[in-house]
C-alpha cells in the first residue's frame, strides 16, 4: 500500500485500536480484536484495514511473522497524549495552554484528590 | 464568423427553451403515473428523464436534418410544421384578429434580440451578455474549486479496495459516503469510522455500487459541466434536482429488492448518516460531481431533508413495481417525440412561405394606408 502524508490526529476507532495495542505493546490484527468488547461486532477485514491506515498515518510499524502481521506502537501514549493536547489548545483555546488547564480546573467534577495531584505535578515541574 | 455566431446563439436558445418544454411534458407525465398505479416506477421515470435529456441534446442534427429534407431538392418540398408559420395561417384564415404589423413584430421578436445580442447593439444586449458571462465565469470557477476539493480528498483518502477501474478509498474528512469518477477510474469514497459499522458499511456499499451500475456517476458529472452553460435556466436546476432525486430512490429500491437488507434498518442507517453529516461542513463546503448518499442541495431548491423524507417514505411503502420495460417503452414515445416536435417546431423558417408573403403584403398595404391617411390628414 502507497505510504500517504501522516495525519496529526486518530479517529475514535483508531483510538480505540492503538489503546490496546499500547497496552500489550505488539499484537496481531486478531490479538487486538479479541480485546475489544463482544459486542463490538467489528468485522476482521475492517480490522486490518485499520492496522493498514494506522501504519500509513505512521503510528505503528508491522513485520511479518509466517502469514500474519505483527504490528507495534512507533508512537508512545504520552507522546499522543501531548500531541492531542497540543491540537485541543491549538484549536479550541487559542493557543493558550493556560486557558486549557483554567477550564479544567474550573470543572465541577474536579476532586480535592485530582486537584492535589495537579499541584504536586506542577510543583515537580516548576521546582525542577 | 457571425453567420456561426447567429447559429450557434440559435442552438442555444433552441435547447433552452426544449429544456423547458421537456421539462413540462415531464412534469405531466410525472403526475399522471401515480394516478394509473405507476408511483414506484422510480428507476423508469429517471431513464426516461436521461432519455429525455440526450433527445434535447441531439435535437439541433434532427432538425437540421429535417431541414435537409424540406429543402427544394429534399424528399418533402414544402412540408412544414414552424410555429409561425403555424401562427400565420391560423392569423390569415381568421382565427384570431391582430394588427398585422403586430403580429409581424410579434414573429421578429426572437430573430431581432438574436441580431441584437450578436452585434451588442442595445444596452439591454450588453446586460444579458454581461450578464450571461459573469454567471458563467462565476460557475466555472465553482465548478473548478469543486474539482479541486474532490482531488484533494482523493489523494488525501486511503486505498482500501479495487475492482477493476473501481477504488474504494476510505476518508476522515468526509462523514457521507460518495461516488466519484476521473477520467478512467471510479472512486466510491466512504468515511473511515464507517469501518467500524459492518451493517452500514454493507448497506453503503450495496447502494454506493448500484449507482454505479445505473451510471448515475456518469449523469451526474454530464450535468454538472452542463451546469455553467444553463445556469440561468430553472427547468435545468429542476431538471437536475428531479435527476437526483429519482437517482437516490431507483437506488433505495433496487438495493431492498434484492432483500438483503431490512427496510428499517436501511432507513436507520440513512439516517444516521444524515446526523453524521450535519457535524460536518463537507455538506456545505463540496459543490463536487459527485453523488453523495444523502444529499446536498441548493439552498435555492429546497433542503436535504425533504429529499430524505421522501426517501423514507418510499422505502416504508415499497411495493413490486410492474413490467418497468412495457412502462419505459409506453412513455418514452410520447415524451422524446413531443420534445422533437417542440425542437422543429421553434426552428426559424428557412424560407419565405406563401402564407408570410402574405402577411408581409398585408402590412406594407397596412404602412401603405397609414402613410396615405397621415398625408390626407395634412
Amino acid at each position: 500500500m502507497r505510504k500517504k502524508k501522516k495525519n496529526e490526529l486518530l479517529t475514535e476507532v483508531e483510538l480505540e485500536f492503538m489503546t490496546e495495542l499500547w497496552e500489550i505493546g505488539e499484537a496481531t490484527v486478531r490479538d487486538v480484536l479479541a480485546r475489544l468488547a463482544p459486542d463490538r461486532n467489528l468485522a476482521y477485514t475492517s480490522a486490518a484495514t485499520i492496522m493498514r491506515i494506522l501504519e500509513q498515518k505512521g503510528f505503528v510499524t508491522s513485520r511479518k511473522e509466517g502469514k500474519t502481521f505483527v504490528y507495534t506502537a512507533l508512537l508512545a501514549k504520552d507522546e499522543y497524549q501531548t500531541r492531542s493536547l497540543k491540537n485541543l489548545s491549538a484549536k479550541l483555546f487559542d493557543n493558550a495552554p493556560a486557558a486549557l488547564v483554567a477550564r479544567l480546573v474550573d470543572d465541577s467534577d474536579l476532586t480535592e484528590e485530582a486537584l492535589s495531584e495537579i499541584r504536586d505535578l506542577l510543583d515537580r515541574r516548576l521546582g525542577g | 464568423m457571425s453567420e456561426f455566431g447567429g447559429a450557434a446563439l440559435d442552438i442555444y436558445i433552441n435547447t433552452n427553451i426544449l429544456i423547458v418544454v421537456a421539462f413540462l411534458v415531464w412534469r405531466c407525465i410525472a403526475f399522471a403515473m401515480p394516478q394509473v398505479g405507476l408511483r414506484q416506477q422510480h428507476t423508469t421515470q429517471l431513464r426516461l428523464l436521461n432519455w429525455a435529456f440526450l433527445t434535447i441534446l441531439i435535437c439541433p442534427l434532427l432538425a437540421f436534418g429535417f431541414r435537409y429534407l424540406t429543402s427544394a431538392n429534399g424528399l418533402a418540398p414544402g412540408m412544414t410544421i414552424s410555429l409561425s408559420d403555424i401562427v400565420v395561417a391560423h392569423y390569415l384564415t381568421g382565427d384570431f384578429a391582430m394588427e398585422a404589423v403586430r403580429l409581424e413584430t410579434l414573429l421578429n421578436t426572437r430573430q431581432n434580440l438574436t441580431a441584437d445580442l450578436l452585434d451588442l447593439g442595445s444596452p439591454l444586449a450588453k446586460s444579458i451578455a454581461a450578464g450571461f458571462l459573469i454567471g458563467l465565469t462565476y460557475f466555472v470557477i465553482r465548478l473548478a474549486l469543486g474539482v479541486l476539493s474532490l482531488q484533494r480528498t482523493l489523494s488525501d483518502s486511503f486505498e482500501w479496495r479495487r475492482f477493476g477501474n473501481i477504488h474504494l478509498r476510505l476518508s476522515e474528512t468526509v462523514q457521507v459516503p460518495f461516488s466519484a469518477r476521473g477520467l478512467r477510474r471510479r472512486y466510491v469514497v466512504m468515511p473511515s469510522s464507517m469501518l467500524a459499522e459492518s451493517e452500514d458499511l454493507t448497506m453503503v456499499l450495496g447502494h454506493e455500487f448500484q449507482h454505479l451500475r445505473q451510471g448515475d456517476i456518469e449523469w451526474e458529472t454530464f450535468l454538472e459541466l452542463l451546469k455553467p452553460i444553463f445556469f440561468w435556466n430553472p427547468a435545468f436546476h429542476l431538471w437536475k434536482r428531479e435527476v437526483e432525486r429519482l437517482r437516490e430512490l431507483s437506488c433505495d429500491q433496487q438495493v431492498l429488492r434484492s432483500n438483503r437488507f431490512n427496510p428499517a434498518s436501511y432507513c436507520l442507517c440513512l439516517l444516521r448518516v444524515s446526523r453524521n453529516s450535519l457535524r460536518s461542513a463537507q455538506a456545505r463546503r463540496m459543490h463536487t460531481p459527485s453523488v453523495a448518499l444523502v444529499g446536498r442541495r441548493s439552498r435555492f431548491l429546497g433542503t436535504s431533508h425533504l429529499l430524505l423524507h421522501g426517501r423514507v417514505t418510499a422505502i416504508t411503502s415499497q411495493s413490486q413495481p410492474s413490467q418497468s420495460a412495457v412502462v419505459f417503452g409506453f412513455l418514452i414515445v410520447p415524451l422524446c417525440a413531443l420534445t422533437i416536435l417542440a425542437a422543429l417546431a421553434i426552428q426559424k423558417p428557412t424560407d419565405w412561405s406563401h402564407d408570410r408573403l402574405m402577411l408581409s403584403t398585408i402590412v406594407n398595404l397596412e404602412r401603405l394606408e397609414a402613410i396615405n391617411s397621415a398625408g390626407f390628414g395634412r
